[in-house]
């Protein structure tokens, strides 16, 4: 496996895709903290750094969507350029096959997340005014990622299994799409209609849970660890259960 | 040890209702250089596809180095050396960043074995050019070189040569001999380009929707090929002792009662028949035969259809 990963990753890195992805991440950012310092220079005095880091809560779910690039990165459209045959006529278990790529495209979306956190964080720490609330925020911050990884982790679950699938990268996106944010909606409109166990069903997707951090109650933050506690549940849940049924699937898929 | 390197006993492939190959007993030994013939849709990149893994036999067993299971199989798969259909890599890589890739995902130690097989295959000067910028003939040839890589005990190709210049058949056709005569290295190889095969295989298969019609080697079709006189007549004995006598005939061989084959004057048709009907044998045909592996090919499979 580890040859198999250290291969993965030299095909990876090398790919402009990765890093184009990348720097237009981080332009978007650059383009955020401009307009946060840009504001705060002229007067307006709720652009601080405390803000800047509240700011992360909308952006977790964006991290979900990540996860359908991160799986394409690394899946390569092995169904177009035929080269999945390059690795089973060798003999590579398939299961290798699937959580190496699935490994790969987890690094990448770690490496990715690692970067563009750390690039947001000290940029809105280097350019705007500071204050009491700093720590809180900060502390808050990490609430948040630490209980936005694990359902981060089961969507790139979900997305790998579709790039599997799908002889299309575009189709496998599309189904990945339907699987975290169309299915959803769907289970909550059951729930208001048809039944409210229903509702139960919808609370479980990765999508509503990076919705539904509680942040703060009477204007006051609130660190609901039991929340990232289930958190960690669901989203390995997703996890493990998108691979295994991944891998079921690809036992004996036709590879051409 | 086993001195078969592939076996197959029963393997069958459907696809609902279509068969693509039907219990196919195939029997490859070391060495050997075993050339699969049949025309399109016979069943030949299913076979090989199966023998690869990329695709799973409905029934029927498969075994690689007398492998006595699947696991033991895959095991072996790390021996072969495989091209199935058009090459498929990468393209925003080069050859050597392709090949690299391969070689670190299969523990393939130094790194120089990328460079050996870029050489052998003449792609070793095309720098930063990735793939999706080369030629068909290019991308073949990166094609071979990753089925050399590891230097494999078995290799596996279909439709090897297509794509290639006549420069390039023959420098392939010299480093198959080469690696088949210095390595022992075994090859199965399905082409549709028949004299390109004949001057490559010891060994035949013949495939036709989906059955092995026949396995024979290079010696035994050389034999059955042998270009002859063959002559249908009343009584075959008879004719023989004529052919004797009349024309000192050592070199024929009696089919049946009926038929008879000369291998000698074969320039002088009108003498034999001449010598037999004066000899009291009645003669109802005559026919020059002989065949080359396409003729052959051709009548196995009853008539002409696209070889």
């Amino acid at each position: 496996m580890r040859e198999y990963l250290t291969a993965e990753c030299y095909k990876l890195f090398r790919r402009k895709y990765f890093y184009g992805a990348l720097i237009v991440c981080l332009l978007l950012e650059g383009l955020l903290l401009w307009s946060s310092w840009f504001t705060s220079i002229n007067g307006n005095t709720h652009s601080t750094f405390a803000m800047a880091a509240f700011m992360l809560q909308t952006l977790l779910t964006v991290g979900m969507y990540a996860t359908l690039v991160t799986g394409d990165l690394a899946f390569s459209d092995q169904y177009r350029f035929t080269t999945l045959k390059n690795e089973v006529s060798y003999g590579i278990p398939r299961s290798r096959i699937y959580l190496g790529k699935l490994a790969a495209a987890t690094l990448a979306a770690v490496i990715a997340a690692a970067v563009m956190l750390g690039f947001y964080l000290l940029g809105a720490w280097l350019l705007l005014p500071h204050g009491a609330g700093d720590g809180e925020a900060l502390a808050l911050a990490g609430y948040w990622i630490a209980g936005a990884f694990p359902l981060w982790l089961g969507a790139q679950g979900v997305a790998i299994l579709c790039c599997f699938h799908m002889r299309s990268a575009a189709a496998g996106a599309f189904l990945s799409v339907f699987l975290l944010a169309v299915l959803p909606c769907i289970f909550q409109m059951l729930g208001y209609l048809v039944h409210p166990a229903f509702l139960a069903v919808y609370h479980c997707f990765p999508g509503d849970m990076l919705g539904r951090f509680p942040s703060d109650m009477l204007g006051q933050p609130v660190i609901d660890w039991s929340y990232a506690g289930r958190c960690w549940l669901v989203g390995l849940a997703w996890l493990i259960g998108s691979t295994a049924v991944g891998m079921v699937l690809f036992r004996k898929k036709e590879i051409r | 040890m086993t001195d078969r390197v592939l076996t197959t006993r029963g393997l069958t492939k459907r696809y609902n209702s279509a068969v693509a190959v039907d219990h196919m007993d195939l029997d490859i030994g070391l060495g050997e250089i075993y050339g699969l013939v049949g025309r399109n849709g016979a069943g030949k990149t299913t076979l090989i596809r199966m023998i690869t893994a990329q695709t799973v036999p409905t029934e029927g067993d498969i075994s690689l180095f007398g492998a006595k299971d699947e696991r033991e199989n895959r095991r072996m798969r790390a021996r072969l050396g495989t091209m199935v259909e058009t090459p498929g890599f990468y393209p925003y890589l080069t050859a050597r960043q392709n090949l690299e890739y391969y070689r670190l995902q299969r523990s393939i130690p130094g790194r120089r074995a990328v460079d050996e097989v870029l050489e052998a295959v003449g792609l070793d000067k095309t720098g930063t050019k990735r793939f999706k910028d080369f030629s068909l003939g290019m991308k073949q040839r990166l094609g071979l070189a990753l089925a050399l890589m590891g230097r494999p005990d078995l290799l596996l190709l279909d439709e090897p040569i297509n794509g290639l210049d006549p420069e390039g058949i023959v420098e392939f056709r010299d480093l198959l001999l080469r690696l088949n005569r210095e390595r022992q290295t075994t090859i199965l190889i399905s082409s549709h380009i028949l004299p390109e095969l004949a001057n490559l295989a010891t060994c035949y298969g013949f495939l036709d929707h989906g059955v092995l019609l026949e396995q024979i080697s290079a010696a035994g079709l050389e034999e059955k090929c042998r270009a002859c006189l063959e002559l249908h007549v009343d009584d075959a004995a008879k004719a023989a002792q004529v052919l004797e006598l009349e024309l000192g005939a050592r070199d024929y061989e009696v089919l049946t009662p009926r038929v008879i084959r000369l291998y000698s004057h074969l320039e002088e048709p009108e003498r034999v028949t001449k010598a037999l009907v004066l000899g009291g044998v009645s003669l109802s045909a005559a026919e020059s035969r002989g065949a080359d592996l396409e003729t052959y090919f051709l009548r196995l499979i009853g008539g002409v259809r696209h070889a």
